[in-house]
């Protein structure tokens, strides 16, 4: 009677054993990307969560895709790990000291991946192109004022600007400015066939699973030192986590904080924390109900202690920040503010003296499931605003919807984590200056927001543009249209066979340039 | 009579289709946010409206909706299933290369899952013993209860952990390339996909079993001395085998329809995966392809089942 029984089982139970031993030889001994190799040929594979979406740099906001092809293309001018500008595909530039035109002179000999010579043509072109309504590029927003681009001979380029200008450097260092091929706007193919002339070379791009990046061998800042760069799709950032532990990944960029805390002291690899310029907000909406009130915003304010945010809701990861996050620009978080963050007795003082002594409701919204910490900042600051009867209605959003609303200002409070910048006015032009093109969301107009950042915009004076901008920073916490809590860290898992990989405030991975692998 | 059962078959499957076609459809457009602000974010705020236009004709979503609905219809019909809002690759070729991962994953975890939960069941069922029938339907219980996402996450950890082995992640290697390489891909998550299906299909087994096992005919065949293992086989089994395929038809063609959890945890590129980056990113053409051929993939899956009960059970052929 049983001997069937036995039978079956022990068949199902034979084809769960052997098969994953069969299985095991052929995976554990295939070693094929050459991860182990070292040297001149060796790949390096970076593991990320998402895929690039677009080929055209210009259209490109996904942080995968900018990441991606600012490896393929180069700007006019970038910045340094310092947030300071520095030449790229141009050697020199002259900045009108009223900032109302710039002049570039172009690197010599540089050529684009597909061998043609680079010239002024393309990048007046380029600049013609995102102007241009019809290409729907990112950057036009933050070069709109140029109104004219001149290119004397082939070294050369000038630019008029409608109105002084200052950040236009900082704006051209933007992977959507990525200069491109005049040959390849006309033909219409820079959404299909990238052609930059970056340190890497666009390979091939299996959707969803993994793209190559070849060396260029005649990349004007000198080859790579490695031989093929590769990013694979991993969704999931604990098998990212698994699969640096195996030694199959040599670069992994992680956002959630458990995965990095698991990684800390892991074998193989290092775990690298970079402050980015992106910041974390509590966006109040000033045009509404109690929140018309400064004292009523600066209570909010005060009553938030921030490092209480970032230890509960980022293990701990993450540096207390004021406004302005761009890294040559650093002034005190604070000042500015009329008391001391936890402070709930002045906090609840600044609410009676507003007459809302009684607290309200803010229906706050909260974007789920795009980075780790949203959650956890609401719980937090729901607890902590509850202290003196402020009570956050919080509402967990899909991305579409919490986008949406955002945009329309549909909100009392919005947990938020919004992109920073090396220059303070491409920062907050856009939230408070008139005509801004975020001046919804940002909830708040103020006239002397707007005057200190046209001002701080229209001189190249270095020492004037400090003070300017000292002087924004203050008269942001003390109007307090949001309340600023903290820049968190970015993660990278750096594999024991990478060297030279250097992370950057503004996550890009420019270093691949001139990393090498094969050294562990 | 078959010719009218085929007929009234294929005029169903249409319909169902069409239903289909039309529920996706109107529910991708029923979420807020398009194409533009999955692609943009709050960037999609600094838009102009002459930029905006233009994107919105860039992908495909500037015409009224019934028009949209109409042109893609008419697509598909032809054969064509249109090109992804994305990347502009032919949604045929996408599809056609998360397709026969997403096969794959659902026979091997339904090879391994199904006699697995045929055996635990007839365990549980045959015997009077009822410590053993405890400790099998506890075990499956876990099965149904554990998440596919623990199961995968602990897999993976563990065999990275512990062996020093993740499964191979570059592109997708398919049977025909290399029968170790795809299985070192495919064996684990379709291990942990089995534990579920194993689970179900015992529950199944277990309880059609106990209840042909009461029934007069096997009485009498006992009584006629047959041999238990044949009594087993040839008539309790058989005869409870038709709620088994019913369940295995079931858990198949859900399976079909991807396992989006499985597929991210181990970044295998199969349908799920496909679905879920294209719903994120508002990417029409795929999304509405994409679960056509699912649908597709289920009727089918029951056309088999239907066909199977024939084979199995002689009195379906007459009704």
């Amino acid at each position: 009677m049983t001997t069937l029984d036995r039978r079956l089982v022990a068949g199902a139970l034979a084809a769960i054993v052997l098969l994953p031993a069969a299985a095991c030889s052929p995976a554990g001994s295939g070693d094929e990307d050459g991860s182990g190799a070292g040297g001149q040929d060796a790949t390096v594979v970076v593991a990320r969560t998402g895929d690039i979406d677009v080929l055209d740099p210009h259209k490109a906001t996904a942080f995968q895709t900018v990441q991606t092809l600012s490896l393929v293309y180069d700007r006019l001018v970038t910045t340094d790990a310092k947030g300071t500008i520095v030449p790229a595909l141009a050697e020199k530039w002259e900045l009108a000291p009223d900032a109302t035109s710039v002049t570039f002179t172009l690197r010599d000999g540089v050529t684009w991946h597909d061998g043609d010579p680079f010239t002024a043509a393309d990048v007046k072109a380029t600049i013609e192109r995102i102007l241009d309504e019809e290409s729907a590029a990112v950057a036009r927003s933050n070069l709109a004022m140029i109104s004219g681009v001149e290119t004397p001979d082939d070294k050369t380029v000038s630019l008029t600007l409608s109105s002084p200008n200052a950040a236009i450097l900082y704006a051209l260092s933007s992977t959507n400015a990525s200069i491109l091929h005049d040959k390849d706007i006309t033909a219409a193919t820079v959404d299909r066939e990238p052609n930059g002339t970056g340190p890497f070379r666009f390979g091939e791009w299996a959707q969803g699973q993994q793209l190559t990046l070849e060396p260029n061998s005649k990349y004007f800042g000198g080859a790579p030192k490695i031989g093929r760069l590769q990013f694979r799709v991993i969704p999931s950032e604990s098998s990212i986590l698994a699969g640096m532990r195996a030694g199959r990944f040599q670069l992994a960029a992680v956002s959630d904080p458990s995965i990095a805390e698991q990684a800390d002291g892991s074998d193989r690899m290092e775990l690298v924390k970079q402050p980015t310029l992106a910041y974390h907000a509590l966006m109040l909406n000033g045009r509404r109900g109690p929140l018309k009130d400064v004292r009523v915003r600066q209570a909010i304010a005060c009553a938030i202690d921030r490092q209480q945010v970032v230890d509960t809701a980022a293990f701990g990861d993450g540096q207390v920040t004021g406004p302005i996050t761009s890294p040559a620009f650093t002034y005190d978080e604070l000042e500015g503010l009329p008391c001391t963050p936890g402070d709930t007795a002045a906090a609840r003082q600044l609410l009676v003296d507003a007459g809302q002594g009684d607290g309200f409701t803010l229906t706050t919204i909260v974007q789920t499931g795009e980075y780790a910490t949203a959650g956890g900042e609401a719980e937090n600051l729901q607890a902590q605003l509850g202290e003196i009867g402020v009570k956050l209605d919080l509402q967990q959003l899909a991305s579409a919807t919490y986008v949406k609303q955002w945009l329309a200002a549909d909100f009392d409070a919005a947990v938020a984590l919004n992109g920073g910048s090396s220059d303070p006015y491409l920062m907050y032009g856009r939230y408070f200056t008139e005509g801004g093109s975020l001046a919804g969301p940002a909830g708040l107009e103020s006239k002397e927001l707007a005057d200190l950042l046209v001002q701080g915009n229209g001189t190249t004076d270095d020492g004037a543009r400090q003070e300017i901008y000292a002087e924004l920073q203050q008269k942001l916490l003390e109007l307090s249209p949001w309340v600023w809590m903290f820049r968190g860290d970015a993660y990278y898992l750096v594999g024991d066979d990478l060297t030279g990989f250097q992370a950057r405030p503004d996550e890009a991975l420019s270093s691949l340039g001139t990393a090498s692998a094969g050294a562990g | 009579m078959t010719t009218r059962w085929v007929a009234s078959r294929l005029a169903g499957t249409l319909m169902t289709l069409l239903g289909v076609a039309v529920v996706v459809f109107v529910v991708l457009r029923a979420v807020p946010g398009d194409a533009i602000t999955a692609a943009l974010g709050i960037e999609s705020g600094s838009l102009s409206p002459r930029q905006r236009a233009s994107l919105e004709r860039f992908y495909g979503i500037d015409q009224p909706l019934p028009m949209q609905f109409a042109s893609w219809l008419g697509q598909v019909v032809q054969g064509n299933l249109g090109v992804s809002l994305q990347s502009g690759r032919p949604v045929t070729e996408l599809v056609g290369t998360a397709l026969p991962v997403t096969v794959e994953l659902a026979v091997l975890a339904m090879l391994i899952g199904v006699p697995l939960g045929v055996a635990m069941g007839l365990l549980a069922a045959s015997g009077l013993d009822r410590r053993r029938d405890g400790a099998t339907q506890a075990v499956a219980l876990l099965g149904l209860a554990v998440p596919e996402f623990v199961l995968g996450s602990v897999v993976v950890a563990v065999l990275a952990q512990a062996f020093g082995y993740f499964p191979d992640t570059g592109s997708f290697v398919s049977l025909t390339d290399s029968f170790g390489g795809n299985l070192s891909q495919m064996l684990y998550p379709a291990l942990v996909i089995s534990v579920g299906v194993a689970a179900t299909i015992m529950r199944t087994t277990r309880s059609a079993y106990a209840e042909v096992a009461e029934a007069d005919f096997v009485r009498t065949a006992r009584g006629k001395g047959l041999s238990p293992g044949r009594i087993r086989l040839r008539h309790v089994l058989h005869n409870a085998s038709v709620p088994i395929v019913t369940m295995s038809g079931i858990q198949f063609g859900y399976l079909l329809g991807g396992t989006v959890i499985v597929e991210e945890i181990f970044s295998l590129p199969g349908l799920g995966r496909l679905l879920f980056t294209s719903i994120t990113q508002r990417d029409y053409p795929v999304v509405q392809s994409a679960v056509l051929v699912v649908a597709v993939g289920f009727v089918l899956v029951n056309l088999a089942v239907d066909l199977l009960y024939r084979v199995i059970d002689p009195r379906t052929r007459t009704s």
